[in-house]
């Protein structure tokens, strides 16, 4: 909390949350001014003679500057109040991988505990619309990924973002969300729940000052800096035109590792990330072997494979065949394996004790572990 | 001269005799009506003066003072122009007095004469019986009406002259009107041509399944599915397997029909189970009933029927609210500013409805709906209404082969027969108590009817913290795991049977909902 005090802070605010001047020209102004402070004092006349700010971003530094000070300090109080923190430029805190990225966020505003950034990390990212087949490879990546010490980075929009950080709560590991709008404004609502989880015991941050509505604009420019924050990009599921593969192209430009999780031909949401192995991205198969790759190599015995585990009688074997992470109904289930209704409940039910299956839907059944 | 006839008004499904006074004298012509009449009586007077005339009967110009008593209900509806029109006539003397004493009278009459039709003649012959009259006299078009009524004699009325005529007759030779036996029972229940019948609906096993025990236990109904899976078909399969109303409760039923004026659609199979699809335009007067007097809505149409409501989510907001309370106390209870009303609602529920606007989640393929509009989808049905909802079953698209494959399935009145016997073991439990069905055990009765295997409350124990169950879902799972027990002639319940009833709970916010 140490840098709430002093005059130096409400400035490093302004300049963090100033609209309408990328983050790198504010780093440009920052070192050339030394600090904010000096920055929010400036004359006209000196801002006049900074060669790389064209006229209209002059005139709105001198717009921003009309902000009495009063108003940097309320502003500043909104912040203290609400638990909101910044890490700014050249601060001990500000994640080193940002700072080699084209067009580097100024600053970051945060609410929770800033991840440990010398770990490594992944950012986990897809649609919002996506499949529980979608659904719950992420939840399973996300949780095994934390589990071994990797940062979680993603966006926490509903669908694969969310879920894949659901899934590293639940495994106590570290895990950031970087938002399109305010660090105060929980978006989408429907993730409020998360929202709440995430202050708790992992991350939400974002380039933009509190108060900002989710503006679509925000969207595309929020990407640079997930995968930015990442040292790999892994997509689970996109259709053929999506954000996330926008996401994807930011990664390559940064020269991050894009992997895609593959699916089946004909399902629209894997599309996308069938087209990204198509171009060359890295294919995810397998826990272990997505680990190795990014040169984590473990020791523990734990994940050795949890279906030589499995030990399950006749019928349940037989039930258990017939589902994988494709949601099958139970009308299916009767036709394919041809037992009585009553005899297939209670096996599913079985099953369902055991936790190996779950039921994702009314009457829709999937595997529960697939690594 | 004076003269009294006796006559009816209906009010909700139970109906109050009235009395008709006709006070004929000499003075000043004119023709007085008191007795806190309604317009459409008032109106009478016009009519009757012309059917008299038109009648062929010539009355001298008089004073003519008609009274309606008790006179602290308003008296509305069109049955009073017969009762006054005889009145009138018997105070002039035309009618001889006697000849009206003990009977009943209800009619309309127009301009001609003859004696119209009108609506809620069962509850007055009904009340006629009660209050110890033993002949009613109605328009010849409502006669079987009247006849569901065991001892009484119905004289039909047909015109005014047929009406004095006949009244002649019968007062000289009573035993030619005589008329016994029940209307009830001389119809036996036919199956309406071209109703849908189990036996054309392939596959959907579990679809099927879920049908039977809802119609065995009266369990209320959810189906979830995309469009043209075949729900609606199904809902109406099932009015197919309900087994046919006691004479009691055809009673009950033709009543709620007589008075909205819908009689002709029991007639001739009163032992049918009502089934009733709405519109999902449908007002809330339309589904509880209104009016200033108001007429029963469908939700009492559908009284020891089935009410279908095919996409649930469609219904305006209210109109849903307003079922809640019945399915509970199975009435509806109308409060107006003419007094109380009742009408019976003791409804089997059975809805169906897209799992999002778009019909075909969770198939990502084909649905593109947002986690957004499907919640805002879902939100249009209340919380209460779907934890009402006993059984909740997803119905997908049949394959094709499915489809045209011959395989002969089971016809709706084999089913039916296993339903009335399942029924039957409901009815020898709960001999001497109110309850007759599974799905109205209340809950301080669960835990003596519902008895568990150790593993079955085990499995519920479990499900009860995993699931979340609300208390009103445990007890849901409990009455659809007796029926199901009740199926296979179990005393106890098993663990299979919980596991059956754990598949058809009710939906919750999960299902939809990613977290």
């Amino acid at each position: 909390m140490s840098n709430f005090e002093g005059d130096y802070n409400k400035y490093e605010y302004w300049l963090a949350g100033m609209f309408s001047l990328s983050g790198r020209k504010k780093i440009y102004l920052k070192t050339m001014f030394g600090d904010a402070k000096t920055l929010y004092r400036a004359k006209a006349e000196v801002l006049e003679r900074i060669p790389v700010l064209n006229a209209r971003e002059k005139e709105k530094v001198q717009a921003s500057q009309s902000r009495t000070e009063e108003e940097l300090q309320k502003s500043l109080e909104y912040c203290v109040q609400n638990g909101i923190l910044l890490t700014s430029w050249q601060d001990k805190s500000y994640p080193e991988r940002l700072e080699n990225i084209y067009n580097p966020p100024y600053g970051l505003f945060y609410r929770g505990n800033l991840p440990e950034w010398q770990k490594p990390s992944v950012g986990i990212v897809g649609a919002r619309n996506c499949t529980y087949y979608g659904k719950t490879v992420a939840e399973q990546i996300g949780e095994r990924l934390a589990a071994a010490g990797i940062v979680v980075v993603s966006g926490m929009a509903a669908g694969i973002d969310g879920a894949a950080q659901r899934g590293a709560l639940r495994s106590g590991g570290s895990t950031c969300s970087v938002l399109g709008c305010g660090v105060d404004i929980c978006y989408p609502p429907g993730n409020r729940k998360l929202y709440g989880q995430l202050i708790e015991a992992g991350c939400v941050l974002s380039e933009y000052p509190p108060h900002t509505r989710p503006l679509a604009m925000n969207f595309p420019q929020r990407n640079r800096i997930i995968s930015g924050l990442s040292d790999t990009l892994l997509v689970v599921e996109a259709k053929e035109k999506s954000g996330s593969l926008i996401t994807a192209d930011f990664a390559l430009e940064q020269g991050k590792d894009v992997y895609a999780v593959p699916g089946r031909i004909f399902d629209l949401s894997s599309q996308g990330t069938n087209l990204l192995i198509r171009q060359g991205a890295g294919i995810f198969l397998n826990m272990e072997d997505f680990l190795k790759e990014m040169h984590i190599f473990r020791k523990t015995e734990e994940d050795s494979s949890q279906k030589q585990k499995i030990s399950l009688e006749n019928l349940e074997r037989l039930v258990y065949s017939c589902l994988d992470l494709t949601p099958r109904s139970l009308e299916e289930l009767l036709v394919e394996t041809g037992l009585g209704l009553g005899v297939l409940v209670e096996t599913l039910a079985t099953l369902r004790e055991m936790g190996y299956i779950s039921e994702v839907y009314k009457n829709y059944y999937i595997r529960t572990g697939i690594f | 001269m004076y003269s009294l006839v006796s006559t009816a008004i209906v009010c909700g499904i139970r109906s109050i005799l009235i009395q008709v006074e006709a006070d004929v004298c000499d003075g000043m012509p004119a023709f007085e009506m008191v007795g806190v009449l309604s317009s459409e009586v008032k109106e009478a007077k016009e009519r009757i003066r012309a059917a008299i005339r038109n009648s062929g009967i010539r009355l001298s110009p008089k004073r003519i003072t008609i009274n309606l008593y008790p006179a602290d209900i308003r008296k509305s509806g069109t049955v009073f122009d017969l009762p006054i029109a005889l009145a009138i006539l018997s105070a002039y003397g035309r009618v001889p007095r006697e000849y009206l004493e003990g009977i009943l009278f209800a009619g309309e009459i127009s301009l001609n004469g003859q004696v119209r039709p009108t609506t809620g003649i069962l509850p007055m012959v009904l009340a006629a019986r009660e209050a110890g009259k033993r002949v009613v006299c109605v328009p010849k078009e409502n006669m079987r009406e009247a006849q569901i009524v065991k001892g009484i004699t119905i004289l039909p009325g047909e015109d005014l002259n047929q009406v004095i005529e006949m009244l002649d007759t019968f007062f000289r030779k009573p035993q030619k009107y005589i008329s016994e036996g029940n209307y009830i029972e001389e119809t036996v229940q036919q199956t309406q041509e071209g109703s849908c019948d189990f036996a054309f609906i392939h596959g959907q096993k579990v679809l099927k399944r879920a049908c039977e025990i809802a119609a065995s236990g009266r369990h209320n109904m959810l189906m979830l599915g995309s469009p043209g899976a075949g729900k609606t078909m199904a809902a109406r399969a099932v009015s197919t397997i309900l087994p046919p109303l006691t004479d009691e409760e055809a009673l009950e039923i033709a009543k709620v029909y007589s008075v909205t004026g819908m009689f002709g659609q029991r007639e001739g199979n009163f032992r049918k189970r009502p089934y009733r699809s709405p519109h999902h335009t449908i007002s809330l007067a339309g589904m509880a009933g209104g009016g200033t007097v108001p007429k029963p809505g469908e939700i009492s149409l559908a009284h020891k029927g089935v009410l279908f409501l095919d996409e649930l989510t469609e219904f305006k907001r209210p109109v849903l609210e307003v079922l809640r309370q019945p399915l509970e106390e199975r009435e509806i209870r109308l409060v107006r500013g003419s007094g109380t009303y009742f009408y019976p609602a003791d409804i089997m529920l059975v809805a169906a409805m897209n799992p999002c606007s778009c019909g075909y989640f969770p198939d990502r393929n084909r649905c593109t709906c947002s986690q957004a509009m499907i919640d805002r989808h879902l939100n249009k049905i209340s919380r209460p209404l779907l934890d009402r909802m006993d059984l909740c079953v997803e119905v997908g698209r049949p394959a094709l082969w499915e489809l045209t494959a011959n395989q002969p399935e089971e016809a709706s009145s084999a089913i039916r027969h296993r339903v009335e016997r399942t029924q039957r073991i409901q009815r020898e439990r709960f001999e001497g108590t109110k309850i007759l069905y599974n799905s109205r055990i209340p809950v301080p009765a669960i835990e003596k009817w519902c008895v568990m295997e150790k593993e079955g409350e085990r499995l519920l124990h479990d499900s009860f913290e995993r699931m979340e169950l609300t208390a009103r879902g445990y007890y849901r799972v409990l009455r659809v795991a007796r029926t199901i027990a009740d199926m296979e002639g179990e005393e106890k319940i098993s663990r299979a049977h919980i596991c059956e009833s754990l598949l058809y709970r009710s939906i919750d916010r999960k299902v939809w909902d990613f977290e």
